[in-house]
C-alpha cells in the first residue's frame, strides 16, 4: 500500500536533514540582508534558488504563463521592499517567498474575476488543466536537493486520504475558505475542518526533516 | 464557532493556508498573540506551505528571460522610489503639517493616529498617483503608435462577421506593428493566439502570441515585421501558449496588406 511505503521512505531520512549541494554559498538570510542593502546581484541568487518553485505555484494558481511570470516578478519585487523588514524569528526565507507569491497569485486570479474556474479539484481533468499536487514530478530544473525535497513531498501527499487532499488542494490552490470548501464540496463545516487539520498534521510530521534552511 | 484554546490552537493550519474566514481569523490572530506555541505553530505550517509549492509540479518551466525581468522590476522599483517626486513631495508636506497642526492641541495618542492615518492616505495617494502615471505613459505611447504618419492600417475579421477584429497598426518607418484586438475571446487553458506574417511565396512566418482578457480586449506592442520579404497578409491562430514553429489550427483572423502595405 502506497502509505506504508511513503511512510518508510520518511522514516528512513527522519533524522537526516537533506543534502545540500551549496554548502559554501550564502545563506539565504544572508541575500536577503544584501538584497535590503540594494544588491541586485542577491536579488538573482534567491530567484535561481527559489524561481522555479515560485513559478511552479504561481502557474498552478492562475493557470496562465504570463500571468504566472508576472506573478513571480511582484512576489520579488515586494521581497525586494521588504527584505529591510525580514523577520528570521518568524521563519524561513522560503515560506516568506512562498506567502508572497501565492497571495500575489490569488490576488490576481480574484481582481481577474476568475473565481468561477476555481472547480473542485478532484474532478479536473488533468489533461487539460494545470497539474495538480505532486503531478509532474521532479519539477523541471531542479538541484538535486529540490529533487529530494520534492520526492518526500510527493510521498508525502501520498499518505492522505483523497478528501484530506482536496480540501488543502482547494484552500492552497483557490484560496477558498473552509466555509467555502464545505460549501462547494456539499460536506459539514466540521468535516472539512477535521480534514484540513488531520491532513496537514500529517504532511506537518512527515516533512518536518525537509524545512528549508532557518526554518523556526 | 470556536470555543476553548485548544478549539483556537487547532485552527492553526487552517490560519496558515488562509482558509479561515475573517472573523475566525481574528479571533485566532487574537489568541495566538497570548500563545506563543501556536504562533510557533503557524510558523511551522507555513514551511510545510513552502515545502508544498514543491508539489505544484508541472511540465512547464519559467521563460529564461523571466530572471532578467524580475531583476528589473526590482531595480525599476528601486529608482521609482529614490527618484525626485516634487509634487508628490508637497503633498507629503501638506499631509505632514496638517498633522502636526492638529498635534498641537490633541493627546499624544490620538496625534500618533493622526500621523498613521495621513501616512496611510499618502502612501495610497502615492500609489495612486504612480498607477495613473504609468497608465498615462503606456496610453500615450499606444496614441503615438496610431496616430503616426507612417502607419498603415490592417483590419483583420472573420469574412461575413462583424467580430471578433484584429487591428494592426504597423508603423513603416520603424517596421513595428502594434496589435488590437476586440470582442476576441480569451484563448483556452495553456493556448494563445499567434500572429503569422504570410509571405508571397514560401511559409507563414511565425511571430508573437498574445491573449486576450476577459473583456475580449488585447494589446501588444512594438511587434518586429520580417524585413527583406514581401508580406501579402497576416494571419491569427490558436496555439499553445509557447507558441508553434508552424500553424497547427486553422486560421481563425486573417487580414491583407495592400500592395502598397508590403
Amino acid at each position: 500500500m502506497q502509505y506504508g511505503a511513503a511512510l518508510d521512505a520518511v522514516a528512513h531520512t527522519a533524522t537526516d536533514r537533506p543534502m545540500t549541494d551549496r554548502s559554501s554559498a550564502p545563506h539565504d538570510i544572508d541575500l536577503v540582508q544584501q538584497m535590503a542593502r540594494g544588491d541586485d546581484r542577491a536579488l538573482g541568487l534567491l530567484y535561481d534558488r527559489f524561481g522555479v518553485v515560485l513559478y511552479a505555484v504561481a502557474f498552478r494558481v492562475v493557470g496562465q504563463a504570463a500571468d504566472a511570470e508576472e506573478v513571480v516578478m511582484e512576489a520579488f519585487a515586494q521581497a525586494w521592499r521588504e527584505a529591510p523588514r525580514f523577520d528570521a524569528a518568524r521563519g524561513s526565507v522560503a515560506a516568506w517567498l512562498t506567502v508572497m507569491a501565492r497571495s500575489r497569485a490569488l490576488d490576481l486570479v480574484r481582481a481577474q474575476s476568475r473565481r468561477a474556474r476555481a472547480t473542485d479539484s478532484a474532478a479536473r481533468d488533468t489533461a487539460e488543466t494545470a497539474p495538480a499536487m505532486s503531478a509532474g514530478f521532479p519539477p523541471p530544473g531542479s538541484g538535486l536537493e529540490r529533487e529530494e525535497r520534492s520526492r518526500a513531498v510527493s510521498a508525502a501527499l501520498a499518505t492522505l486520504s483523497p478528501p484530506q487532499r482536496t480540501a488543502i488542494e482547494l484552500a492552497y490552490y483557490d484560496g477558498l475558505s473552509q466555509s467555502e470548501i464545505a460549501e462547494r464540496l456539499q460536506e459539514p463545516l466540521g468535516t472539512v475542518k477535521t480534514r484540513m487539520r488531520l491532513g496537514m498534521l500529517k504532511l506537518r510530521e512527515a516533512l518536518r526533516p525537509y524545512y528549508f534552511e532557518g526554518a523556526v | 464557532m470556536t470555543g476553548g484554546p485548544q478549539d483556537l490552537r487547532d485552527l492553526a493550519a487552517a490560519y496558515a493556508l488562509g482558509a479561515l474566514d475573517p472573523a475566525e481569523a481574528r479571533a485566532f490572530e487574537a489568541f495566538m498573540a497570548t500563545s506563543p506555541e501556536t504562533a510557533r505553530e503557524v510558523a511551522e505550517y507555513r514551511e510545510v506551505n513552502a515545502l508544498l509549492a514543491l508539489g505544484a509540479g508541472g511540465a512547464t518551466t519559467p521563460a529564461p528571460e523571466l530572471r532578467a525581468r524580475v531583476v528589473a522590476r526590482a531595480t525599476a522599483t528601486r529608482e521609482a522610489a529614490l527618484a525626485p517626486r516634487a509634487p508628490r513631495l508637497a503633498w507629503l508636506a501638506l499631509a505632514a503639517s496638517l498633522v502636526a497642526l492638529a498635534g498641537v492641541s490633541a493627546a499624544w495618542f490620538s496625534s500618533r493616529r493622526a500621523l498613521a492615518g495621513a501616512t496611510a492616505a499618502v502612501t495610497a495617494l502615492q500609489d495612486s498617483l504612480r498607477g495613473r502615471e504609468q497608465q498615462l505613459a503606456l496610453r500615450e505611447s499606444e496614441l503615438n503608435a496610431i496616430l503616426d504618419p507612417n502607419v498603415l492600417l490592417t483590419r483583420m475579421g472573420e469574412p461575413g462577421t462583424p467580430r471578433p477584429v484584429i487591428q494592426l497598426f504597423w508603423n513603416r518607418k520603424s517596421n513595428r506593428l502594434l496589435l488590437h484586438a476586440f470582442q476576441l475571446a480569451p484563448a483556452g487553458q495553456r493556448r494563445a493566439y499567434q500572429l503569422w506574417f504570410l509571405p508571397r511565396t514560401g511559409a507563414p512566418i511565425a511571430s508573437v502570441t498574445f491573449n486576450t482578457e476577459p473583456s475580449g480586449h488585447g494589446l501588444v506592442h512594438a511587434v518586429p515585421v520580417p524585413e527583406g520579404v514581401e508580406l501579402t497578409a497576416a494571419a491569427i491562430t490558436e496555439e499553445p501558449d509557447s507558441g508553434s514553429a508552424q500553424p497547427t489550427t486553422p486560421v481563425l483572423l486573417v487580414g491583407t496588406f495592400s500592395r502598397a502595405e508590403s
